[in-house]
């Protein structure tokens, strides 16, 4: 958010979710977590997320929000 | 009776983890509408002050259905207003709370039924769907992280690349769209319901975990399932037999529902075309079904008592410290204890027990020894 990366505490208590983490529930779900958070309570943050998960162990892949 | 054991179960249990405590306030909810409520305490603490007093309702026999409404609603809610809350076992809660409170003479037990056969064909379909789970990958990875068994890796290791994941994957798949069909139909049901037992026991002894309070409720939610017998089932023993008499007056202590009549079969009018002499060696239940003798009739007086729900889910919802982080092992052996295959080794206990009652029992004697009816054949 505004050039500056978020520490891990802030991204808990923007998201609810602890940073890095492993989910047994598909990547899908976080992804949804993200978006309604920033279209929602952040929608005047403007802020511009990474989120590199690996399903299944398998090589990382990267989701950015917003789409660019 | 199954169901509003079932409520008090459920109520002892999310009392016992404290899962009314859990329910949260507002955050990224799935029904929009309810940000209204977002940072208010008193939404905050509405829901979980309901649940704690539906579950004490529940729990004193006070507006059963009405408390069930009011827990599964406040559980639904609590998920439906936080997507970060949002878990199966706490879903499958919610709904089973208000299923049972929808449950009445003319839907009998299906509402609940239905609930759970649903869960296990949606858990085995979706598994079935998914090529990660298909392909063992998903449990491949998933094992690492979460079994804690030594035994399990070593296996693996053994066996060719894949092979154990693999088969652990599709083992649970199959077991899962198995158990939903055995749950239909009334032969297979006490099958699928040790298949669904020991499903929930596989999963707690290879990780420790309780899947947040999966382990408790599934199997408590089959006793939706159990054929539950009326008041009068009768009890034949030998009321000659001092030591029976004292068996006779604990157990009516324990039967709280009054389900069990016990009868000397000297005294009874009918024996139900069992022999004096079988009578005189095993105390025998009859039930409008089945007769079972020996430790048979204690396991089913035991299983048919609620006591017996109580005792075993308090001894399970402690912490895993308190177990030295093996409660599976509490849970092998209710398990094996209560299991079909256990009663002829139960037997061999019983006649033990029977045949040296004297020694273990100093000073209650039987007009009729045991040990001299058996010489005497």
């Amino acid at each position: 958010m505004n050039g500056r990366d978020l520490s891990p505490d802030e991204i808990a208590k923007r998201y609810g979710l602890v940073p890095e983490q492993v989910y047994e529930n598909p990547a899908r779900n976080i992804m949804d977590i993200v978006e309604q958070r920033e279209l929602t309570y952040g929608r005047n943050d403007h802020a511009e997320v990474l989120l590199v998960y690996r399903p299944n162990g398998e090589p990382p892949q990267e989701w950015r929000w917003p789409d660019k | 009776m199954p169901l509003s054991l079932v409520a008090k179960l459920l109520s002892v249990c999310l009392l016992g983890r404290m899962t009314w405590l859990a329910i949260p306030s507002p955050f990224l909810p799935f029904l929009p509408v309810l940000d209204y409520f977002c940072g208010s305490q008193l939404f905050r603490w509405t829901l979980p002050t309901i649940a704690l007093i539906g579950a004490v309702a529940i729990l004193f026999n006070y507006r059963v259905r009405a408390a069930s409404l009011a827990i599964g609603v406040s559980f639904l809610l609590g998920v439906l207003s936080s997507r970060i809350y949002f878990e199966n076992n706490v879903m499958f809660l919610g709904c089973v709370f208000v299923l049972l409170a929808l449950s009445d003479q003319r839907t009998g037990s299906w509402l609940v039924r239905a609930q759970v056969m649903f869960v296990f064909f949606s858990a085995g379909l979706n598994k079935l769907l998914d090529a990660s789970w298909r392909s063992g990958h998903f449990f491949d990875f998933w094992a690492k992280m979460a079994i804690n068994k030594s035994l399990y890796f070593k296996l693996a290791a053994a066996l060719p690349t894949m092979l154990l994941p693999r088969a652990m994957s599709w083992m649970t798949i199959v077991m899962e769209l198995s158990i939903c069909v055995g749950l239909l139909f009334r032969r297979s049901r006490t099958l699928a319901i040790w298949t669904g037992l020991l499903l929930h026991l596989g999963m707690n002894v290879l990780t420790e975990r309780t899947f947040g309070i999966f382990f408790y409720i599934m199997p408590i939610a089959y006793l939706a399932f159990a054929d539950w017998p009326r008041p009068g089932i009768t009890v034949l023993y030998d009321g000659d037999c001092g030591i029976c008499a004292r068996t006779r007056r604990f157990m009516e202590r324990l039967d709280l529902e009054g389900l069990f009549q016990w009868q000397p079969f000297q005294q009874a009018s009918d024996l139900h075309g069992i022999s004096k002499q079988a009578l005189s060696e095993r105390l025998y239940v009859v039930t409008e079904k089945n007769k079972y003798s020996g430790f048979a009739a204690f396991r089913i007086m035991a299983l048919y008592n609620p006591i017996t729900y109580f005792v075993m889910l308090f001894t399970l919802l402690g912490p895993q410290a308190l177990y030295f982080h093996h409660r599976s092992l509490l849970a092998i052996f209710y398990y094996v204890l209560f299991s079909p295959p256990f009663i002829p080794i139960g037997q061999v206990f019983y006649t033990l027990i029977a045949r040296n009652r004297h020694s273990i029992f100093p000073g209650d004697n039987c007009a009729v020894d045991f040990s001299v009816q058996r010489a005497q054949k």
